[in-house]
């Protein structure tokens, strides 16, 4: 069997991606053991309308379709649903439909159309995610897909800005109760072990309670719903135990470099400071030169005597 | 004096009541707009008319059905079909379900909140999957578009309206089947999708007369809605039928509820 790999965007606050497929995809992987390599920030030129996750298993290549992915996995022998009912199954498909339907459009509005959060945060985030010179144009790009989707899915012409606001959230909160309804009090929504809409819903619940968006509506509806908000911290837990600790640690350290103050940045500024007085002398002084303001002269003695001699 | 004073208060209050609680139903003819239902109506239309109209059936309301070949651009979202009771306008399915509910209007009242959620996520799925699948095939098969969805569509028009509205329509679909990737799929695969849907309804539905409680909800409206313009709608083969052919209990709901709620129709339209 070829090796399976899989290119993601990178992830954040303790999470291995921010894009809900990848993340889809990874704890799916996680829940069969199924040795996929994931990366990310690579091959970025081969991808230029950023369409995560790009699975790739021997010559086979998969865009942008976790649903396929899954399928793909599950035909590998990968399979979390073998052992549920046909029914079961049923529900699945349907809850990913509603899913798709009443919940995706608000994790994509707090991306993306909600304007503070696009400015002080999507856009910056999107923008150290990838490596020169694609964040320059693949946050865009996203950005405009986002938009695009909403506008043809739930927006339109004949609904107005906030309209389409309080629409998309009436959905979402209806979706998270219908899924907290759905769960009630059990390990995972099939049982004790976890199913593939298991990994669909906790991508989305993860992204909603882990992303710090300055805006988010959808976090204290999702936090009252008590059982969604224990079964994500369970999955967490029990499949990213060292992604939580990691990030502990992480914030921990960047606690302590930014107590002692701005010593740290110190040595970066006068190298910076330097260099572009640097760089500013080097173009003045090239531009008087080539264009004739002040002119050098070599000048040797015998040149003198010359000069003397024909006057 | 003071008593009368009161005792007219008391009254007016009670009429007011009164007047409130027939607020409730719906006191008015409920009117439905949809497009001509021979020469015009594209497939995806259909089932969402024919939905509605399942669903108004269900609840036991009379309407008017009045054909309008600027059906759509007389609807406030731009889609069909759309219901007037009064000055009211409402269009599409969910705003029309959400409307009757504020009309004390509902199939699902008697639903416990886990069936009303698993109902709620099998309309998703219903309109996620079957809906898109009739605009892909539809609009975007160019076999399909050409020879039966344009002319269809562009048929009150006189030339050059009747190539560029269905133009300008088909790019709309394209776009909205874009932003949900279902552009990337071939034919086969939307085949297969509405396959996977419908094996899903029916695994759901079992050998029950409904998908809830033995009453119909609004799910069961929707899904005959799609399934029966799926089976009688004509496009050039009948891979679409023969899919929803495959499951029994499928046709077995369809032709029940045909027979439960539109033998009278049928009958009309036959006389």
């Amino acid at each position: 069997m070829a090796a399976m790999e899989m290119e993601c965007l990178k992830g954040d606050w303790g999470l291995p991606s921010v894009n809900l497929k990848c993340l889809n995809i990874m704890t799916y992987s996680l829940f069969v053991e199924a040795p996929i390599k994931f990366y990310d920030d690579r091959m970025l030129w081969r991808n230029l309308f950023a369409q995560f996750p790009v699975f790739r298993s021997g010559e086979m290549v998969l865009y942008n379709s976790d649903e396929k992915i899954i399928r793909y996995l599950k035909e590998r022998n990968f399979n979390t649903d073998a052992r549920l009912t046909d029914q079961q199954r049923a529900d699945i498909l349907a809850y990913s439909a509603l899913l798709e339907e009443r919940l995706l459009p608000a994790v994509l509005y707090l991306w993306w159309m909600d304007a503070k959060n696009n400015v002080e945060f999507s856009r910056p985030w999107y923008s150290k995610a990838f490596h020169f010179p694609f964040n320059y144009f693949l946050p865009g790009r996203i950005h405009k897909a986002a938009e695009e989707r909403l506008e043809c899915t739930v927006g339109g012409n004949h609904v107005l800005p906030e309209e389409l606001r309080t629409k998309i959230f009436k959905d979402a909160e209806e979706c998270l109760d219908m899924l907290s309804e759905k769960l009630s009090d059990k390990t995972f929504f099939f049982g004790d072990s976890p199913s593939s809409l298991d990994s669909l819903v906790f991508s989305y619940l993860a992204s909603l309670l882990r992303v710090p968006f300055p805006n988010n509506d959808l976090k204290d509806h999702l936090k009252q719903s008590e059982n969604l908000w224990l079964y994500c911290s369970r999955i967490l837990q029990r499949y990213y135990p060292t992604s939580a600790e990691e990030e502990t640690e992480r914030k921990e350290q960047e606690d302590a470099r930014r107590t002692p103050g701005s010593i740290d940045e110190d040595p970066h500024k006068v190298r910076n400071i330097i260099l572009s007085v640097a760089f500013a002398v080097c173009a003045l002084v090239g531009y008087s030169l080539l264009s004739g303001l002040v002119q050098l002269e070599v000048m040797d003695g015998s040149d003198d005597m010359d000069e003397g001699e024909v006057d | 004096m003071r008593k009368t004073y009161s005792k007219m208060l008391q009254q007016s209050f009670i009429d007011f009541c009164l007047r409130n609680l027939q607020a409730t139903g719906m006191d008015e003819e409920v009117e439905l707009f949809q497009p001509f239902q021979k020469e015009q109506i594209t497939l995806p239309e259909e089932a969402q008319c024919m939905a509605v109209k399942t669903l108004l059936h269900m609840c036991n309301l009379q309407f008017a059905l009045r054909l309008r070949s600027n059906a759509e651009f007389m609807s406030p979202s731009g889609g069909v079909p759309f219901i007037k009771v009064g000055a009211q306008i409402v269009s599409e399915f969910d705003p029309i379900v959400e409307y009757l509910d504020l009309k004390g209007i509902s199939l699902s009242q008697e639903l416990s909140g886990a069936q009303r959620s698993e109902m709620k996520a099998y309309m998703a799925l219903t309109i996620n999957r079957f809906y898109n699948a009739e605009v892909f095939l539809s609009w975007y098969c160019e076999a399909i578009a050409e020879k039966i969805t344009k002319p269809r569509y562009g048929a009150p028009y006189a030339w050059p309206l009747n190539k560029i509205l269905p133009w300008y329509k088909q790019q709309e679909a394209k776009k909205y089947l874009k932003v949900q990737g279902w552009l990337e799929k071939s034919q086969d695969e939307v085949y297969e999708e509405l396959k996977m849907a419908c094996k899903a309804l029916s695994d759901k539905l079992g050998d029950q007369y409904y998908f809830f409680l033995d009453r119909p909800s609004e799910l069961d409206a929707l899904v005959f809605g799609h399934l029966y313009s799926l089976l009688t709608f004509q496009l050039i083969d009948d891979k679409m039928a023969d899919i929803v052919n495959s499951f029994p209990s499928l046709t077995r709901f369809v032709e029940r509820i045909q027979d439960t709620y539109f033998a009278g129709a049928a009958a009309e339209e036959n006389s």
